[in-house]
């Protein structure tokens, strides 16, 4: 740098470099005075991908955030979000941070006691209900942000010192029926690929998500790829929203919401019927019928025949879209010796028939071949981003115990009594409910009391203005960072440290465990959630007489959580917390070795000698360490390859090591459009916030880009019901109603509205469906298809 | 001391690259640095964090964009 430029010159020197090498062009980055700040490696907590961030600190404070160029998750890249990391500790918006613990006063109001008060309340008030009602009368209800080790202490203290399985988490509403669907298919959860099946797919299909605006990152790596070979790659999306994604896409198929079931069994009878087949891995797999154990085993033939009532002539009038457009689409789907990619998020998994939706599309990857290979598979987007590893791994849920364990089975029980040193004894035998069924316990007094971490299920359970009334009836304990709707209905709120004022590790998408270091101390008396699940559990332990946590530390609780994880499929036991540390994105599961070079396994499923027959190679380097291009679990546990499908989950049933094709018969959603009822409410996320807004709402510039919740129209309902751009519209469905302006665009499909939940003050979730059969067969409910009427307010 | 400037990547939709040069050349405090493989490389400047903060919002608005990145955004006026 020439000591002649000024420092106005030097940072847009700086802008343009980095601008240049991320557009493609040949310049080498250089950052400005970064001499100034201390920067340490994190983690994105904004999304589902985990993008790497290194986080400058000055004097204390979280100042800037760069995307980490030595990551393989975003090669640098952050998006909005991500860049406005820094805004979200510090308050916005008319609200602070939450800083002192505070407990509700007869009147209403809220009285700020001391951390040694309010831990004595909660603890006193769990344990008398316990010793009164029983165990089943307390609850926890955590969250995919919190980090695993918190998590896993939650879940040791509710099923291993009290002994319920009331454990529940917001993963329930949104990853539940991905976990459902890859039971159903392969015996075990999370996906067979990675993120860099991106740069090497030939053909994205891309249902129910909206990844430009959700998981802007990865998009990008579709982006890449598709400027990279225009002709070559192709992009379907199949989505009933005009969403951006959508307008990228070389196809749109635009079906009527709560029809995509006949849509893929329409693609999946075209591949069968024009032999697209990929007949060498049908070897690996069989076909059954519908979900679960019990259906009965098919053969191809017997599937092409379940498959005849679903040709893309017969389906077209009920899904809306043409055959020929299907019939295009599996083409390319199926193109022999190109590779295919699928996504899909919430608008497959929050779906009555998310369970099937989600075995339906991975039927399509086993019938092709479309998997196991390089830029092929079937690869379910999270929401949160350590939904995958603090609630699907850690077991944080009802049925579940850490390691993929289920709670149900008296083996799984024994061996993780054995690490937690408990009796087996004193661990709950039998799931209670699923989420929203925690939450019906609660409105009908048998849960008394309730622990509720990192989320804010005032504003996102469906049908929520029923259960903010059990809420502020129960015994609520909220711990949060931010005063929200569910903070307005505790009896006792604890103020929590967040990010990096804290510890911990994260599991995303892609099997993949980060490290988030604590780099500043938390504001006022706030703490980790760590901190305050041990203080709890130590006091809970006592009065009941019973072993506490044993575990001080976030590490020490890392280190026998990984005890739970050696040996299974999702084996942690080599991600040890220094190689969390020392590489730039983590580690892959499975990764039984804790050679500090090996970060884990980028393919699931097969051999080494089939990844050498596939890549030509059996590892891939990164800027530090290696992944293997093969299953280091069939390596370790000897199963035998090329391909092996685990199949061992009583879900799944025999036979062992194949994956399952299901044949499921199409249906609609739960709840449809009717004569008084005509349209379909779908709701969802946008760009700039995320999730309830607790965090995105105060960052200004977020804010300033979208304010309030809206409802989008498309041109011709507004057109028929008289409405202009920005009127106001009242939307009602059977269990309440909203005022919403009016977005007329051509993102709605006629019969559909969409309105966004980020908005506390617009809670759309008080027409959102709880209906336990309108849930998928995970127990996930519905926010994507439920009957509501449109007018003018 | 202000100095909002930042770095970003404008992605342009399939054959919307030059309607998208043009629209980017008429708006004030904006420099396109080059068209790469992967996007066009555009410097942004203004007097305050606000006005850099709408253009960015004006950009990621069009419809002829898929994706606008920032890649750089300048530390020191980060509140
Ligand atoms: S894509 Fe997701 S994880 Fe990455 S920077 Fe954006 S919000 Fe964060």
């Amino acid at each position: 740098m020439s000591m002649k430029l000024s420092r106005r010159e030097f940072i847009k020197a700086s802008a343009t470099a980095i601008a240049m090498t991320y557009a493609g062009l040949a310049v080498k980055p250089v950052f400005a005075k970064e001499s100034e700040l201390k920067f340490g490696r994190s983690q994105c907590r904004f999304c589902g991908t985990g993008c790497t961030v290194l986080v400058g600190i000055k004097d204390g404070k979280v100042v800037a955030v760069k995307g980490d160029a030595d990551s393989p998750v975003n090669f640098g890249r952050l998006c909005m979000k991500g860049y406005k990391l820094p805004e979200i500790l510090y308050g916005g918006g008319g609200k602070k941070r939450l800083t002192k613990p505070l407990i509700r006063q007869e009147d209403g109001s809220f009285k700020e006691v001391s951390w040694e008060e309010a831990l004595d309340l909660i603890a006193d008030t769990f344990v008398d209900n316990i010793k009164k009602f029983g165990p089943d009368s307390v609850a926890w209800y955590g969250s995919g942000q919190n980090t695993t080790e918190e998590a896993y202490a939650a879940n040791k203290l509710f099923k291993g010192i009290i002994g319920t399985a009331n454990v529940e988490g917001n993963p329930r509403l949104c990853m539940a029926s991905a976990v459902g669907g890859y039971l159903n298919t392969f015996g075990t959860d999370e996906p067979a690929g990675s993120y860099d099946d991106l740069d090497l797919a030939d053909c994205f299909f891309i249902i129910g998500a909206n990844m430009a605006e959700q998981h802007p990152m990865l998009f990008r790596r579709v982006i890449d790829r598709k400027s990279a070979y225009p002709d070559r790659v192709k992009v379907i999306v199949a989505d009933p929203r005009y969403t951006p994604t959508a307008r990228y896409a070389d196809l749109h198929l635009q079906f009527k919401s709560g029809t995509d079931m006949y849509l893929l069994n329409a693609m999946a009878q075209v591949i069968i019927d024009e032999d697209l087949v990929d007949h060498e891995h049908l070897k690996y797999c069989t076909f059954k019928k519908e979900l679960g154990s019990s259906g009965e085993l098919m053969n191809l033939e017997e599937f092409k025949e379940f498959l005849k009532d679903y040709t893309p002539e017969k389906v077209e009038s009920i899904t809306g879209v043409k055959a020929e457009d299907i019939r295009l689409a599996a083409s390319w789907f199926a193109r022999k010796g190109y590779s295919t990619v699928s996504l899909w998020t919430m608008g497959l998994n929050q779906r009555t028939k998310g369970v099937q939706l989600n075995c339906q599309v991975h039927n399509l990857h086993l019938i092709t071949g479309k998997i196991g290979k390089p830029g092929c598979d079937s690869l379910s987007l999270t929401g949160q981003p350590n939904a995958c590893g603090g609630t699907r791994e850690q077991g944080g849920l009802t049925h579940l115990l850490p390691g993929h364990r289920l709670l149900a089975n008296e083996e799984h029980r024994r061996q993780i009594a054995e690490i937690w040193g408990y009796p087996v004894e004193q661990l709950p035998t039998k799931p209670t409910g699923p989420a929203v069924n925690m939450f019906m316990r609660l409105e009908k007094g048998d849960i008394k009391a309730i622990w509720i971490n990192t989320t804010n299920p005032a504003q996102s359970l469906p049908n929520a203005d029923r259960y903010r009334e059990a809420m502020r009836k129960a015994f609520t304990v909220v711990s949060d960072i931010y005063p929200d709707r569910t903070t307005e209905v505790a009896t006792a709120i604890l103020p929590s440290a967040m990010w990096v004022e804290k510890e911990g590790v994260m599991g995303q998408t892609d099997r993949r465990s980060q490290f988030i270091p604590k780099l500043i101390d938390p504001p006022g008396e706030a703490k980790p959630d760590f901190w305050q699940i041990k203080e709890v559990a130590k006091r809970i332990a006592k009065k009941l007489g019973r072993k506490d946590l044993g575990f001080e530390t976030e590490e020490e609780a890392w280190n026998e959580y990984r005890r739970c994880t050696k040996g299974t499929d999702v084996d942690l036991w080599g991600a040890t917390r220094e190689k969390l540390k020392a590489h730039a994105g983590g580690v892959q599961w499975p990764c039984p070795s804790t050679d500090f070079d090996n970060r884990g396994s980028n393919k699931r499923f097969i051999s080494k000698e089939y990844a050498k027959k596939v890549f030509g190679k059996t590892t891939k380097k990164y800027s530090t360490g290696y992944v293997t291009l093969y299953d280091q679990h069939l390596e370790d546990k000897k199963l035998e390859g090329p391909v092996n499908y685990y199949g061992t989950n009583p879900l799944h049933g025999e036979p062992k090591g194949k994956a399952l094709i299901r044949a499921v018969n199409a249906e609609v959603d739960f709840e449809m459009p009717d004569k008084e009822y005509p349209y379909v409410l779908n709701t969802g996320r946008v760009i700039e916030h995320w999730h309830t807004g607790t965090m995105t709402m105060r960052v200004r510039l977020l804010r300033e880009l979208n304010p309030e919740a809206y409802v989008e129209i498309s041109p011709q309902d507004a057109d028929r019901l008289g409405i202009k751009n920005g009127q106001n519209v009242r939307i009602t469905s059977p269990r309440g109603s909203i005022v919403l302006s009016a977005w007329i665009t051509d993102r709605a499909q006629p019969g559909m509205v969409f309105v966004p939940w980020f908005d506390e003050n617009k809670l759309i979730n008080d027409l959102t469906v709880d209906d336990p059969k309108s849930w998928s067969k995970a127990g996930e409910p519905n926010y994507k298809v439920c009957k509501c009427k449109v007018e003018r307010a | 001391m202000n100095l909002p400037i930042a770095g970003a990547v404008v992605v342009p939709m399939p054959r919307e690259e030059k309607k998208v040069k043009s629209l980017l050349k008429k708006l004030k405090g904006v420099e396109i640095k080059g068209v790469g493989s992967k996007g066009i490389a555009i410097v942004l400047e203004a007097k305050t964090t606000e006005d850099l903060e709408s253009i960015s919002k004006k950009i990621e608005k069009w419809n002829c964009v898929i994706d606008f990145q920032l890649v750089y955004f300048n530390v020191e006026d980060i509140k």
